[in-house]
């Protein structure tokens, strides 16, 4: 087993700006820019329909997504909005089964 | 003033949908023990235009800190037994800060780790209680239980997601036909 990378100042700052970050879509902006239905999107979430089905309700039924699905849709988003810019190669490695080794 | 349409048209049943998801049919059906139907109306109409009128911005300032977290999405101002709660509770931030005498005053949980559930009101997903946690309520503003569901692999969703969490009053025991 290898030791961990150290990290760098640069890395360092990245790990601050990640955690810091506000990146977050409601289902229903991802909703209303994205030809999408409840199931994508609650794919997207890893969340049940069940669930996802509740963020579009109205009055009492309605409950809030966790802040975990704002961002997962947000990342999403931007995969989608930017994935023309993202080289093959990137979206092989965040892709893979294995991922990034 | 609430008006009864006559045909079952995509409109009346969006308009019934209406009713159910804003509280008024639980309201008006309260009322049904006290009054007649045309009655009913009327006072329905009248309590909720005495709430608009009532409304105090200091309290409604308190409970939207309270919901902050679902900000996001867009409050819902109208669970059922949110009208007696805005009246007789004043809600603070600290409302979302863990009650202080947990578990003391905690509604012992409905559900065991292992009880078969299903969400309410679909006809799709259930699975198996395979734990649970404590956790603040943004649509009831008050901390509850919420649950860990293991879902059954006839659950649509089992296609992409084996488990998910759904709140305590969302959940209602599998009848045998699913079993």
């Amino acid at each position: 087993m290898t030791n961990p990378r150290p990290l760098q100042v640069r890395e360092q700052n990245l790990i601050d700006l990640y955690s810091h970050c506000q990146l977050g879509m409601t289902p229903k902006n991802f909703y209303a820019k994205w030809d999408v239905n409840h199931e994508a999107i609650a794919r997207i979430c890893s969340r049940s329909l069940s669930t996802v089905r509740r963020w579009f309700s109205k009055g009492r039924n309605y409950r809030s997504p966790m802040p975990s699905d704002l961002r997962h849709l947000a990342l999403m988003d931007f995969l989608l909005e930017h994935f023309e810019e993202i080289p093959e190669e990137f979206l092989k490695i965040l892709c893979s089964l294995t991922g990034h080794q | 003033m609430l008006r009864p349409v006559c045909h079952k048209t995509d409109e009346h049943r969006s308009y019934l949908q209406a009713l159910d998801d804003f509280g008024i049919a639980e309201l008006l059906a309260k009322l049904s023990n006290y009054c007649e139907q045309q009655e009913q109306e009327s006072l329905a109409g009248l309590l909720i235009s005495q709430l608009t009128q009532s409304l105090d911005a200091e309290l409604v300032a308190s409970y939207l800190s309270a919901l902050a977290p679902s900000l996001a999405e867009g409050i819902a101002l109208n669970r059922h037994d949110l009208l007696p709660r805005i009246i007789n509770q004043k809600f603070s931030a600290s409302s979302v800060d863990l009650p202080d005498d947990f578990p003391t005053t905690a509604k012992t949980p409905r559900f065991l780790y292992g009880d078969k559930l299903r969400w309410i009101g679909s006809d799709t997903d259930w699975g198996t209680a395979i734990g649970r946690f404590y956790s603040f309520a943004p649509h009831l503003c008050c901390w509850t239980w919420c649950y860990l569901i293991w879902l059954s692999k006839d659950s649509p969703s089992a296609t992409w997601t084996s488990a998910d969490i759904a709140w305590e009053q969302d959940l209602e025991p599998v009848e045998g036909s699913l079993l």
